[in-house]
């Protein structure tokens, strides 16, 4: 199962660098280097100088997200388990959600100064709102038999959420963050070309503007990379927390 | 044991209980049968603790009835059981949210697993189970707390004839073994028959008869006449009644 997956990963990898390979002989221009020489760069450069773009690009979106999973569950829950907060909540939520909210960075940037905050912030509110809407959608879909079930074996309280809320709704947050992170990470390296040194997206742009397309082809591989890793991660989470999702799915299922 | 008095309960303004009036003494069972709609899962969680009575009460033991009652099993429609926990998981719930000792609670668990003869499906997930042995985990997960009094609300009627037979023995002889007292709802004439020592009818929320089983606790029952006979009788009384 692992296995036919790390086969997947790699034949994905194969084919996009065949058909980069292929645009590059045919575009044979420097804009498009080949992926040799990028792949050789890249690793030439991974420690000295893409980690750190790296760790403070992953330090970014990892905070961003913890927060907007934090603030995001909690919201949905309350809007989820109580109508009257739901009632008031859901419309501005709403109204909220479809709003391009990249378009407040400079505002961010005016309000929580240049540094991280605001580049946190900017991926937080984009990425919270389906988390909210996500969960709250789940709570309310959970079969209410289950509240009863657990209730009567005398689960209460607290421990009405450990067993049934949080893994009844996990497997939805999760797919919501999965959603999410490609729109965070296309976020990231656009408030990351303002007002910073450090971070990938800054890295590809400033790159760019020296014109030199091979770096530049390093800095998108190594975003891309980064992004692979956070669906992973996503995907090693779901392996160990959701992993009755996929049972009864398989042809061992009795009837 | 368990004493209801002119019990009431309604959803928005639909009454769906009406004046409820019975009593089963320790080690007793009564069947409730009747269409669907007519109040009698309602009845089940009023009973469980589940739901509050609008009017009326439930008294067990000598104590009034408004909340979960520990040593009140109970088993819903759907087997109550959650999907994203394992079998072991699932019958350990109501010893771990006590705060047992996991010692304690992985032997209770393996004990009744056992007994339920589901031991090897301990790790395995509700998905992956057929109906019936879905239905033994959710016998084997009230029966962990030790219950004096069962509830079950349809328990097997999502299962195939011949399951059905199999877990309805099962309960007559958990029934006979531990004494265990047991209300039982279903749409099931013979099933009525077979686990009722009292067999209640409902009707729009009300029980419109009360009939005494005098063959209640024969394993064999069902190839005896006399069960016909008594399937017969009810079927006749119930269709008279407009429930058939």
């Amino acid at each position: 199962m692992i296995k036919k997956r790390y086969i997947n990963t790699l034949y994905g990898a194969i084919f996009i660098i065949a058909i980069w390979w292929l645009m590059h002989l045919f575009y044979s221009s420097s804009v498009i280097p080949s992926p040799y020489i990028v792949i050789i760069n890249f690793f030439k450069k991974l420690i000295p100088v893409l980690l750190p773009h790296l760790a403070m690009s992953l330090y970014r979106i990892i905070s961003a997200v913890l927060l907007a999973v934090i603030a995001g569950i909690s919201i949905g829950l309350l809007t989820g388990i109580n109508k009257n907060i739901d009632q008031y909540i859901s419309p501005v939520i709403y109204l909220l959600y479809p709003i391009p909210k990249i378009a407040f960075l400079p505002l961010f940037m005016l309000l929580f100064g240049l540094g991280d905050s605001s580049k946190i912030i900017l991926i937080m509110v984009i990425v919270i709102f389906q988390i909210i809407v996500t969960t709250r959608d789940s709570v309310k879909n959970i079969n209410p038999e289950y509240f009863y079930s657990a209730r009567s074996v005398g689960v209460k309280g607290w421990k009405i959420y450990r067993h049934v809320i949080f893994p009844a709704i996990l497997p939805q947050i999760l797919t919501a963050l999965r959603i999410t992170v490609g729109t965070s990470i296309a976020v990231l390296f656009y408030a990351e070309n303002f007002a910073t040194q450090y971070g990938i997206g800054y890295y590809i742009m400033n790159s760019w503007i020296m014109v030199n397309y091979v770096d530049m082809f390093t800095g998108i591989l190594a975003i891309s990379i980064l992004g692979l890793l956070i669906f992973k991660a996503i995907d090693l989470l779901e392996e160990k927390y959701c992993h009755w999702v996929k049972v009864g799915t398989k042809d061992e299922q009795k009837i | 044991m368990i004493k209801v008095s002119d019990l009431d309960f309604s959803y928005q303004n639909e009454k769906v209980v009406k004046n409820i009036n019975f009593s089963i003494n320790e080690g007793k069972s009564l069947a409730i049968i009747g269409p669907s709609g007519c109040g009698k899962s309602t009845l089940i969680y009023l009973l469980a603790g589940l739901l509050e009575p609008d009017h009326g009460t439930i008294k067990i033991n000598g104590k009034i009835i408004n909340n979960i009652r520990e040593k009140t099993g109970v088993i819903l429609q759907n087997y109550g059981l959650f999907p994203w926990k394992t079998v072991f998981a699932n019958v350990a719930l109501g010893l771990k949210v006590r705060d047992y000792d996991k010692n304690k609670v992985n032997k209770i668990v393996e004990n009744a697993l056992e007994k339920m003869g589901i031991r090897d499906l301990s790790s395995k997930y509700p998905a992956e189970l057929s109906g019936g042995q879905n239905q033994r985990v959710a016998i084997a997960r009230s029966l962990v707390l030790n219950p004096d009094l069962l509830l079950m609300d349809e328990p097997f009627s999502a299962l195939d004839a011949l399951t059905r037979e199999e877990m309805q023995n099962l309960i007559l002889k958990i029934h006979k073994e531990n004494n265990l007292s047991y209300l039982i709802v279903t749409h099931n004439i013979d099933e009525a028959v077979f686990l009722g020592q009292e067999i209640a009818v409902m009707k729009d929320g009300e029980f419109i008869h009360m009939i005494d089983n005098p063959y209640f606790g024969d394993l064999k029952l069902r190839e005896k006449e006399e069960f016909f006979k008594l399937c017969k009788e009810l079927r006749v009384m119930m269709s008279e009644d407009d429930l058939l």
